[in-house]
């Protein structure tokens, strides 16, 4: 039997199943998690974001139409409320001080001591690099590298042309690579 | 040699997303171009880190307290009753929901806020014309005080 669909899951919601909302944070938690630490640089300001954007989900959940971008929906929510924290003064200094997001990397399995430790350094080279990079394009090649979004999710999550996305997240990755000749 | 490919390009050439013809351009020119050789290392080294990096976990003590929570709210909620929720909060939540439309139609759960907002405005708008009307009527009945007196001073 396939899993139900994430429009499915909304209606269900709606007729009444709580376990279908449950079904729903399982599938996007995660996603929903990730983008906001790399979004916010802060843990705590991204569990917040975690629950709040569920919490919408679900004071919205009457008013939701079935249109199956219920993940884009979603993660737009989550973006709104990323980019409110980063509005703040705070949050902005928390940004630019805090690039220290090493501490969640899950441990290395099949790599020795050295090369975990270059990797990690490349990787934590590399968020230094995304977390400086001008908001739209960071958002978009996050939502494209690391959420695995499609051009058309990542066009419904930012309110944006395709072709917009598009550019932002080739502009991104060149930008990236200048630093990386 | 003049390179007329822009990294932006090259980037777009890397992710395999130029036309036939346009590849086939760009990819004669990284022939001869040393420079773009290097822009495509670069790029295919940035995609590859992107491609390895990690997602960041959730502790999942910390997951499942926000789940348990999450999962409270909806199960309590009737999309209008957010009982924790202060007015403040209640506003600023709605208008993340409303700037996520057109996905969904927008409940106002800010309305009571807003309805007492106008109401204050409306008061203030009535308080300030009673006192322009009292003061335009003062200063109507001065001069035409001053008109009366003038007027009985005049010669007969």
């Amino acid at each position: 039997m396939t899993a139900p669909s994430d429009d499915q899951l909304m209606l269900m919601y709606r007729a009444g199943d709580p376990r279908a909302f449950e079904q729903l944070f399982d599938r996007y938690s995660g996603m929903v998690y990730n983008y906001a630490r790399f979004a916010l640089s802060d843990p705590d300001a991204a569990e917040d974001v975690l629950q709040e954007s569920f919490l919408s989900v679900a004071d919205a959940a009457e008013g939701y139409e079935p249109r199956g971008f219920f993940k884009a929906w979603l993660m737009r929510i989550a973006r709104n409320m990323c980019l409110n924290r980063l509005k703040s003064a705070t949050a902005r200094r928390q940004r630019v001080a805090a690039l220290d997001l090493t501490a969640g990397d899950p441990p290395s399995r099949d790599q020795g001591p050295s090369e975990a430790l270059e990797t990690r350094e490349r990787m934590d080279r590399l968020r230094g690099l995304i977390a400086a990079l001008p908001e739209n394009q960071r958002d978009a090649l996050l939502l494209y590298a690391v959420e695995q979004m499609s051009y058309n999710e990542i066009a419904e999550t930012m309110d944006a042309p395709v072709n917009t996305v598009k550019t932002l997240i080739h502009r991104a990755r060149a930008a990236l690579a200048r630093s990386f000749e | 040699m003049d390179c007329n490919v822009s990294y932006e390009e090259l980037a777009r050439f890397v992710a395999g997303e130029l036309d036939d013809e346009r590849t086939r351009e760009v990819f004669d020119h990284l022939r001869v171009c040393e420079s773009c050789r290097k822009r495509r290392i670069a790029l295919e080294t940035v995609d590859a880190g992107l491609a390895e990096m990690p997602r960041i976990p959730l502790a999942s003590r910390t997951g499942e307290e926000i789940k348990g929570k999450v999962l409270a709210h909806a199960q309590r909620s009737t999309p209008c009753e957010c009982g924790a929720a202060t007015a403040v909060e209640a506003e600023s939540k709605q208008s993340v929901i409303d700037k996520a439309a057109p996905f969904a139609k927008a409940k106002r759960r800010g309305r009571f806020v807003l309805s007492g907002e106008a109401v204050n405005i409306a008061l203030i708008v009535a308080m300030v014309s009673i006192i322009v009307i009292a003061a335009l009527r003062s200063v109507g009945e001065r001069a035409n005080g001053t008109m009366t007196s003038v007027s009985e001073n005049l010669p007969s």
